[in-house]
Protein backbone atom coordinates (compact mmCIF):
# COMPACT_ATOMS: atom_id res chain seq x y z
CA UNK A 1 0.00 0.00 0.00
CA UNK A 2 1.35 3.27 -1.22
CA UNK A 3 2.03 5.39 2.07
CA UNK A 4 0.79 8.90 2.21
CA UNK A 5 3.25 11.77 2.87
CA UNK A 6 2.37 13.36 6.65
CA UNK A 7 0.99 16.60 6.28
CA UNK A 8 3.89 18.28 7.60
CA UNK A 9 5.99 16.58 5.30
CA UNK A 10 3.41 17.92 2.41
CA UNK A 11 4.30 21.29 3.81
CA UNK A 12 7.43 21.38 4.17
CA UNK A 13 8.10 20.15 0.29
CA UNK A 14 4.97 23.26 -0.97
CA UNK A 15 7.09 25.47 1.10
CA UNK A 16 10.72 24.37 -0.82
CA UNK A 17 8.55 24.16 -4.46
CA UNK A 18 7.29 27.86 -3.72
CA UNK A 19 10.76 29.24 -2.60
CA UNK A 20 12.53 27.66 -5.63
CA UNK A 21 10.61 29.17 -7.98
CA UNK A 22 10.95 32.37 -6.44
CA UNK A 23 14.44 32.36 -5.75
CA UNK A 24 15.61 30.16 -8.56
CA UNK A 25 15.45 32.54 -11.67
CA UNK A 26 17.51 35.34 -9.56
CA UNK A 27 20.21 32.76 -8.74
CA UNK A 28 22.45 34.20 -11.66
CA UNK A 29 21.60 37.40 -11.01
CA UNK A 30 22.33 37.38 -7.11
CA UNK A 31 25.89 35.49 -7.89
CA UNK A 32 27.15 38.24 -10.57
CA UNK A 33 26.34 41.05 -7.92
CA UNK A 34 27.71 38.92 -5.43
CA UNK A 35 30.79 38.66 -7.55
CA UNK A 36 31.30 41.68 -8.56
CA UNK A 37 30.54 42.94 -5.17
CA UNK A 38 33.44 40.30 -3.57
CA UNK A 39 35.32 40.18 -6.27
CA UNK A 40 35.67 36.47 -5.68
CA UNK A 41 34.02 33.55 -6.74
CA UNK A 42 34.45 31.31 -3.71
CA UNK A 43 32.97 34.26 -1.10
CA UNK A 44 30.34 34.96 -4.11
CA UNK A 45 28.61 31.47 -3.79
CA UNK A 46 28.75 31.63 0.10
CA UNK A 47 26.77 34.88 0.30
CA UNK A 48 24.30 33.98 -2.21
CA UNK A 49 24.16 31.01 -0.13
CA UNK A 50 23.92 32.55 3.33
CA UNK A 51 21.25 34.92 1.62
CA UNK A 52 18.81 31.65 0.83
CA UNK A 53 19.74 30.31 3.96
CA UNK A 54 18.27 33.57 5.58
CA UNK A 55 15.41 34.24 3.94
CA UNK A 56 14.06 30.50 3.49
CA UNK A 57 11.84 31.16 6.92
CA UNK A 58 10.92 34.50 4.96
CA UNK A 59 8.65 32.86 2.54
CA UNK A 60 5.02 34.34 3.33
CA UNK A 61 7.01 38.06 3.01
CA UNK A 62 8.79 36.79 -0.31
CA UNK A 63 5.90 35.60 -1.94
CA UNK A 64 3.98 38.72 -1.25
CA UNK A 65 6.21 40.82 -2.55
CA UNK A 66 5.73 42.41 -6.57
CA UNK A 67 9.39 42.32 -7.54
CA UNK A 68 11.44 39.78 -5.13
CA UNK A 69 15.09 40.91 -6.96
CA UNK A 70 15.51 44.26 -5.20
CA UNK A 71 14.53 42.90 -1.68
CA UNK A 72 16.40 39.69 -2.18
CA UNK A 73 19.46 42.04 -3.28
CA UNK A 74 18.81 44.75 -0.26
CA UNK A 75 18.99 41.61 2.27
CA UNK A 76 22.09 40.28 0.56
CA UNK A 77 24.07 43.94 1.19
CA UNK A 78 23.03 43.70 4.29
CA UNK A 79 24.49 39.96 4.95
CA UNK A 80 27.28 41.62 2.74
CA UNK A 81 27.64 44.47 5.34
CA UNK A 82 27.27 42.61 8.23
CA UNK A 83 29.84 39.24 7.72
CA UNK A 84 31.83 39.66 4.86
CA UNK A 85 33.34 43.01 3.78
CA UNK A 86 36.33 43.98 5.42
CA UNK A 87 36.82 46.04 8.29
CA UNK A 88 38.87 48.83 6.70
CA UNK A 89 38.68 49.39 3.10
CA UNK A 90 42.63 50.28 3.09
CA UNK A 91 44.40 51.23 -0.61
CA UNK A 92 47.11 49.11 0.46
CA UNK A 93 46.65 45.36 -0.06
CA UNK A 94 49.00 42.26 0.65
CA UNK A 95 50.09 41.88 -2.80
CA UNK A 96 48.94 37.87 -2.94
CA UNK A 97 45.60 39.79 -2.96
CA UNK A 98 46.37 41.71 -5.96
CA UNK A 99 45.76 40.98 -9.56
CA UNK A 100 48.61 39.70 -11.39
CA UNK A 101 48.83 41.92 -14.64
CA UNK A 102 47.98 40.18 -18.10
CA UNK A 103 44.94 39.27 -16.45
CA UNK A 104 41.34 40.15 -17.75
CA UNK A 105 38.75 38.90 -15.63
CA UNK A 106 38.34 39.84 -12.20
CA UNK A 107 39.29 36.40 -10.69
CA UNK A 108 41.36 34.80 -12.99
CA UNK A 109 41.67 37.14 -15.55
CA UNK A 110 44.22 35.94 -17.42
CA UNK A 111 41.64 33.71 -19.55
CA UNK A 112 40.64 37.39 -20.78
CA UNK A 113 43.63 38.30 -22.16
CA UNK A 114 43.87 39.64 -25.47
CA UNK A 115 45.63 37.12 -27.95
CA UNK A 116 48.02 38.39 -30.48
CA UNK A 117 46.24 37.88 -33.82
CA UNK A 118 45.74 40.45 -35.72
CA UNK A 119 42.20 42.31 -34.82
CA UNK A 120 40.69 45.57 -35.76
CA UNK A 121 42.48 48.31 -33.64
CA UNK A 122 38.75 49.34 -31.98
CA UNK A 123 38.36 45.68 -30.77
CA UNK A 124 41.65 45.68 -29.53
CA UNK A 125 41.76 48.68 -27.97
CA UNK A 126 37.93 47.67 -25.91
CA UNK A 127 39.76 44.12 -24.89
CA UNK A 128 42.64 46.16 -23.39
CA UNK A 129 40.36 49.12 -21.83
CA UNK A 130 38.23 45.28 -20.02
CA UNK A 131 41.36 43.75 -19.14
CA UNK A 132 42.60 46.84 -17.17
CA UNK A 133 39.20 47.53 -16.09
CA UNK A 134 38.95 44.09 -14.30
CA UNK A 135 42.40 44.88 -12.77
CA UNK A 136 41.52 47.95 -11.31
CA UNK A 137 38.21 46.53 -10.19
CA UNK A 138 39.17 44.24 -7.72
CA UNK A 139 41.25 47.72 -6.03
CA UNK A 140 38.42 49.51 -5.20
CA UNK A 141 36.78 49.79 -1.72
CA UNK A 142 34.04 47.39 -1.39
CA UNK A 143 31.39 50.47 -1.36
CA UNK A 144 32.65 51.62 -4.35
CA UNK A 145 32.60 48.34 -6.62
CA UNK A 146 28.88 47.96 -5.31
CA UNK A 147 27.60 51.00 -5.97
CA UNK A 148 29.08 50.89 -9.51
CA UNK A 149 28.04 47.69 -9.78
CA UNK A 150 24.68 48.23 -9.02
CA UNK A 151 24.06 52.00 -10.78
CA UNK A 152 26.38 51.65 -13.67
CA UNK A 153 26.01 47.93 -14.55
CA UNK A 154 22.74 46.79 -12.99
CA UNK A 155 21.42 50.01 -13.91
CA UNK A 156 19.50 50.94 -10.89
CA UNK A 157 18.53 54.48 -10.04
CA UNK A 158 19.90 56.08 -7.29
CA UNK A 159 16.56 56.36 -5.55
CA UNK A 160 15.92 52.64 -5.72
CA UNK A 161 19.57 52.07 -4.35
CA UNK A 162 18.90 54.55 -1.33
CA UNK A 163 15.89 52.19 -0.63
CA UNK A 164 17.66 49.14 -1.41
CA UNK A 165 21.12 49.87 0.50
CA UNK A 166 19.69 52.07 2.95
CA UNK A 167 22.19 55.34 1.93
CA UNK A 168 20.80 58.91 1.24
CA UNK A 169 20.68 59.68 -2.16
CA UNK A 170 23.53 62.35 -1.75
CA UNK A 171 25.59 59.99 -0.09
CA UNK A 172 25.01 57.58 -2.49
CA UNK A 173 25.87 60.06 -5.54
CA UNK A 174 29.11 61.17 -3.74
CA UNK A 175 30.33 57.46 -3.64
CA UNK A 176 29.60 57.01 -7.20
CA UNK A 177 31.24 59.99 -8.32
CA UNK A 178 34.04 58.69 -6.15
CA UNK A 179 34.45 55.52 -7.24
CA UNK A 180 34.17 56.43 -10.88
CA UNK A 181 36.94 58.93 -10.38
CA UNK A 182 39.05 56.22 -8.37
CA UNK A 183 38.09 53.20 -11.07
CA UNK A 184 39.33 56.23 -13.63
CA UNK A 185 42.61 57.10 -11.58
CA UNK A 186 43.41 53.12 -11.54
CA UNK A 187 42.86 52.92 -15.57
CA UNK A 188 45.18 56.03 -15.71
CA UNK A 189 47.93 54.36 -13.54
CA UNK A 190 48.06 50.47 -15.05
CA UNK A 191 49.80 51.44 -18.85
CA UNK A 192 52.93 52.22 -16.14
CA UNK A 193 52.26 48.21 -14.42
CA UNK A 194 51.99 47.10 -17.86
CA UNK A 195 55.55 48.60 -19.35
CA UNK A 196 56.72 46.96 -15.96
CA UNK A 197 55.42 43.55 -17.50
CA UNK A 198 55.97 44.30 -21.03
CA UNK A 199 60.07 44.31 -20.00
CA UNK A 200 59.69 40.77 -18.06
CA UNK A 201 58.59 39.42 -20.76
CA UNK A 202 61.24 40.60 -22.72
CA UNK A 203 64.21 39.65 -20.48
CA UNK A 204 65.52 42.93 -19.82
CA UNK A 205 64.51 42.66 -15.94
CA UNK B 1 19.03 78.81 -22.23
CA UNK B 2 22.57 80.29 -20.44
CA UNK B 3 25.28 79.31 -21.96
CA UNK B 4 27.93 77.31 -20.07
CA UNK B 5 31.65 76.94 -20.17
CA UNK B 6 33.58 73.58 -20.93
CA UNK B 7 34.63 73.60 -16.74
CA UNK B 8 30.65 73.09 -15.92
CA UNK B 9 30.32 71.02 -19.14
CA UNK B 10 32.59 68.27 -17.73
CA UNK B 11 31.26 68.82 -14.17
CA UNK B 12 27.60 68.27 -15.51
CA UNK B 13 28.82 65.17 -17.95
CA UNK B 14 28.06 62.41 -15.50
CA UNK B 15 25.06 63.78 -14.33
CA UNK B 16 23.67 64.09 -18.22
CA UNK B 17 24.98 60.65 -19.07
CA UNK B 18 22.80 59.42 -15.74
CA UNK B 19 19.77 61.34 -16.54
CA UNK B 20 20.15 63.07 -13.35
CA UNK B 21 20.76 66.67 -14.51
CA UNK B 22 17.63 68.88 -14.67
CA UNK B 23 15.63 69.38 -18.17
CA UNK B 24 17.25 72.92 -18.75
CA UNK B 25 20.84 72.28 -17.96
CA UNK B 26 20.40 69.39 -19.51
CA UNK B 27 20.16 70.98 -22.71
CA UNK B 28 22.58 73.78 -22.09
CA UNK B 29 25.17 70.81 -21.31
CA UNK B 30 24.27 68.71 -24.75
CA UNK B 31 24.43 72.35 -26.42
CA UNK B 32 27.51 73.17 -25.53
CA UNK B 33 29.19 69.69 -25.89
CA UNK B 34 28.15 69.67 -29.30
CA UNK B 35 30.06 72.57 -30.68
CA UNK B 36 32.88 71.90 -28.40
CA UNK B 37 36.17 69.53 -29.39
CA UNK B 38 37.28 68.77 -26.14
CA UNK B 39 33.88 68.12 -24.45
CA UNK B 40 33.08 66.02 -26.88
CA UNK B 41 35.97 63.88 -26.88
CA UNK B 42 35.52 64.14 -22.97
CA UNK B 43 32.03 62.41 -23.41
CA UNK B 44 32.77 59.71 -25.65
CA UNK B 45 35.84 58.46 -23.05
CA UNK B 46 32.98 58.86 -20.38
CA UNK B 47 30.49 56.44 -22.77
CA UNK B 48 33.10 54.14 -23.13
CA UNK B 49 34.15 53.71 -20.29
CA UNK B 50 30.40 53.22 -19.25
CA UNK B 51 30.18 50.53 -21.91
CA UNK B 52 33.09 48.57 -20.69
CA UNK B 53 31.72 48.85 -17.35
CA UNK B 54 28.56 47.37 -18.85
CA UNK B 55 30.54 44.11 -20.81
CA UNK B 56 33.34 43.48 -17.87
CA UNK B 57 32.82 39.75 -17.30
CA UNK B 58 30.91 38.29 -14.69
CA UNK B 59 30.82 33.94 -14.40
CA UNK B 60 27.54 32.35 -14.26
CA UNK B 61 27.41 30.09 -10.83
CA UNK B 62 28.90 26.85 -11.22
CA UNK B 63 27.12 23.53 -12.68
CA UNK B 64 24.49 22.93 -9.91
CA UNK B 65 25.22 25.60 -7.59
CA UNK B 66 21.05 26.65 -7.94
CA UNK B 67 20.48 23.70 -6.95
CA UNK B 68 22.57 23.00 -4.26
CA UNK B 69 21.95 26.30 -2.46
CA UNK B 70 18.41 26.21 -2.75
CA UNK B 71 18.36 22.61 -1.24
CA UNK B 72 20.57 23.51 1.76
CA UNK B 73 18.33 26.39 2.25
CA UNK B 74 15.11 24.46 2.46
CA UNK B 75 17.70 21.77 4.82
CA UNK B 76 19.13 24.23 6.87
CA UNK B 77 15.67 25.07 8.70
CA UNK B 78 13.78 21.33 8.63
CA UNK B 79 13.52 20.29 11.64
CA UNK B 80 16.34 18.59 13.17
CA UNK B 81 16.03 15.18 12.58
CA UNK B 82 17.55 14.27 16.01
CA UNK B 83 15.48 16.35 18.07
CA UNK B 84 12.99 14.12 19.35
CA UNK B 85 16.20 11.89 21.12
CA UNK B 86 16.86 15.27 22.92
CA UNK B 87 13.77 14.73 24.97
CA UNK B 88 14.97 11.52 26.04
CA UNK B 89 18.60 12.67 27.00
CA UNK B 90 17.69 15.81 29.40
CA UNK B 91 21.09 15.04 30.98
CA UNK B 92 23.08 16.63 28.34
CA UNK B 93 23.66 20.35 27.73
CA UNK B 94 21.88 21.85 24.83
CA UNK B 95 23.62 22.13 21.95
CA UNK B 96 26.32 19.34 22.32
CA UNK B 97 26.22 17.20 19.72
CA UNK B 98 26.44 14.20 21.67
CA UNK B 99 23.78 11.32 21.38
CA UNK B 100 23.56 7.72 22.98
CA UNK B 101 24.59 5.29 20.24
CA UNK B 102 22.02 2.62 21.16
CA UNK B 103 19.61 6.04 20.08
CA UNK B 104 20.88 7.28 17.27
CA UNK B 105 22.00 3.89 15.37
CA UNK B 106 18.02 2.30 16.65
CA UNK B 107 16.55 5.65 14.42
CA UNK B 108 15.37 5.07 11.00
CA UNK B 109 17.27 8.83 10.24
CA UNK B 110 20.74 7.11 11.39
CA UNK B 111 21.66 4.95 8.16
CA UNK B 112 20.14 7.89 5.94
CA UNK B 113 22.12 10.88 7.61
CA UNK B 114 25.33 9.27 8.45
CA UNK B 115 28.50 9.65 6.33
CA UNK B 116 30.85 7.41 8.52
CA UNK B 117 31.00 6.06 12.00
CA UNK B 118 34.17 5.79 13.65
CA UNK B 119 34.46 4.35 17.13
CA UNK B 120 37.39 6.04 19.19
CA UNK B 121 38.42 3.49 21.83
CA UNK B 122 38.81 5.76 25.59
CA UNK B 123 41.48 4.71 27.24
CA UNK B 124 43.93 3.57 24.28
CA UNK B 125 47.14 4.82 25.42
CA UNK B 126 48.00 8.00 23.60
CA UNK B 127 51.58 7.67 22.18
CA UNK B 128 51.56 9.28 18.68
CA UNK B 129 52.53 5.83 16.85
CA UNK B 130 48.83 4.52 18.52
CA UNK B 131 46.87 7.07 17.01
CA UNK B 132 44.46 5.97 15.05
CA UNK B 133 44.64 6.87 10.92
CA UNK B 134 42.55 9.68 10.14
CA UNK B 135 39.27 8.41 8.24
CA UNK B 136 38.36 9.35 5.03
CA UNK B 137 35.04 10.22 3.96
CA UNK B 138 33.78 11.95 0.74
CA UNK B 139 31.07 14.87 0.41
CA UNK B 140 29.53 16.67 -2.13
CA UNK B 141 29.76 20.34 -2.35
CA UNK B 142 26.67 22.68 -0.91
CA UNK B 143 25.40 19.20 0.72
CA UNK B 144 25.28 19.23 4.06
CA UNK B 145 26.05 15.79 5.46
CA UNK B 146 26.64 14.15 8.81
CA UNK B 147 29.42 12.41 10.31
CA UNK B 148 29.16 9.87 13.35
CA UNK B 149 31.90 9.40 15.56
CA UNK B 150 31.30 6.91 18.07
CA UNK B 151 33.45 6.95 21.62
CA UNK B 152 33.55 4.05 23.86
CA UNK B 153 34.08 5.55 27.44
CA UNK B 154 34.72 2.64 30.03
CA UNK B 155 32.51 5.10 32.65
CA UNK B 156 31.20 7.80 32.98
CA UNK B 157 32.92 11.11 32.48
CA UNK B 158 31.01 14.48 33.78
CA UNK B 159 32.29 17.40 32.32
CA UNK B 160 34.43 16.27 29.15
CA UNK B 161 35.39 19.17 26.94
CA UNK B 162 34.80 18.21 23.20
CA UNK B 163 36.36 20.68 20.72
CA UNK B 164 35.69 20.12 16.87
CA UNK B 165 37.98 21.32 14.63
CA UNK B 166 37.71 22.41 11.23
CA UNK B 167 39.98 22.95 8.14
CA UNK B 168 39.90 23.24 3.88
CA UNK B 169 36.52 23.80 2.29
CA UNK B 170 34.48 22.38 4.68
CA UNK B 171 32.25 24.10 7.90
CA UNK B 172 30.93 22.93 10.83
CA UNK B 173 26.55 23.34 9.83
CA UNK B 174 25.12 26.14 12.15
CA UNK B 175 28.89 27.55 12.53
CA UNK B 176 29.56 30.29 10.34
CA UNK B 177 33.12 30.34 9.29
CA UNK B 178 33.97 29.10 12.81
CA UNK B 179 36.95 27.01 12.69
CA UNK B 180 36.98 25.82 16.28
CA UNK B 181 33.71 24.97 18.25
CA UNK B 182 34.30 24.13 22.17
CA UNK B 183 31.65 22.08 24.08
CA UNK B 184 31.50 20.69 27.67
CA UNK B 185 29.49 17.91 27.92
CA UNK B 186 29.25 14.58 30.14
CA UNK B 187 30.37 11.08 28.27
CA UNK B 188 28.13 8.33 29.99
CA UNK B 189 29.97 4.81 30.66
CA UNK B 190 29.37 2.91 26.99
CA UNK B 191 29.25 4.42 23.68
CA UNK B 192 28.41 7.73 22.89
CA UNK B 193 28.39 9.11 19.40
CA UNK B 194 29.30 12.43 18.28
CA UNK B 195 27.27 13.68 15.70
CA UNK B 196 28.65 16.25 13.42
CA UNK B 197 27.42 18.10 10.57
CA UNK B 198 28.90 19.26 7.72
CA UNK B 199 28.76 20.95 4.50
CA UNK B 200 31.52 21.79 1.82
CA UNK B 201 31.65 25.13 0.47
CA UNK B 202 34.63 24.68 -1.94
CA UNK B 203 36.36 21.86 -3.47
CA UNK B 204 39.39 21.97 -1.12
CA UNK B 205 39.52 18.84 0.69
CA UNK B 206 38.96 19.19 4.21
CA UNK B 207 40.01 18.10 7.30
CA UNK B 208 38.02 17.50 10.75
CA UNK B 209 39.43 16.58 14.01
CA UNK B 210 37.39 16.15 17.19
CA UNK B 211 39.26 16.57 20.22
CA UNK B 212 38.17 14.86 23.55
CA UNK B 213 39.38 15.70 27.06
CA UNK B 214 38.80 14.58 30.38
CA UNK B 215 41.29 15.71 32.60
CA UNK B 216 44.67 14.62 32.17
CA UNK B 217 43.26 11.80 29.08
CA UNK B 218 42.82 13.33 25.89
CA UNK B 219 41.14 11.45 22.87
CA UNK B 220 41.78 12.23 19.18
CA UNK B 221 39.51 11.59 15.99
CA UNK B 222 41.03 12.87 12.39
CA UNK B 223 38.46 12.54 9.47
CA UNK B 224 40.05 13.69 5.97
CA UNK B 225 37.01 14.79 4.24
CA UNK B 226 37.21 14.56 -0.25
CA UNK B 227 35.15 17.18 -2.25
CA UNK B 228 33.54 15.86 -5.15
CA UNK B 229 31.77 18.67 -7.50
CA UNK B 230 28.13 18.43 -7.50
CA UNK B 231 25.99 16.68 -10.19
CA UNK B 232 24.98 18.72 -13.22
CA UNK B 233 21.40 18.63 -13.99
Amino acid sequence: MAQCPVPDQQAKDRSADEFDRLLRPLIPLLYRQAFRWTAARDQAEDLVQDLLVKIYPRLDELAALDNVQPWALRVMYRIFVDQHRRVTNSPVRPAHELPEHGQGDIENPGEHFPDESPQPPEQLERELLGRRLAAAWTMLGEDQRIVIAMHDIEGYRLEELAGMLETPVGTLKSRLHRARARLRELLAAEPFADAIRVSERRGTL
Amino acid sequence: MNQIDCQLAQQHLDDLLDGYLPQAEAAATALHIAGCGACAAQRQAAEEFRAALRQMPAPEPPPGFADAALAAAARSHAPVPTAWWKQRERRRPRGTPWQRLEVWAGAAIGAAVAMALMVALWGVPQSGELLPEPADVRVVMYEAREIGVAIDAGAAMPGATLTVFVEGGIDLVGYGERREVRWQTDLDAGTNLLSLPIIAHSLQDGRLTALVEHGERVQRIDVRVGVDTPPAN
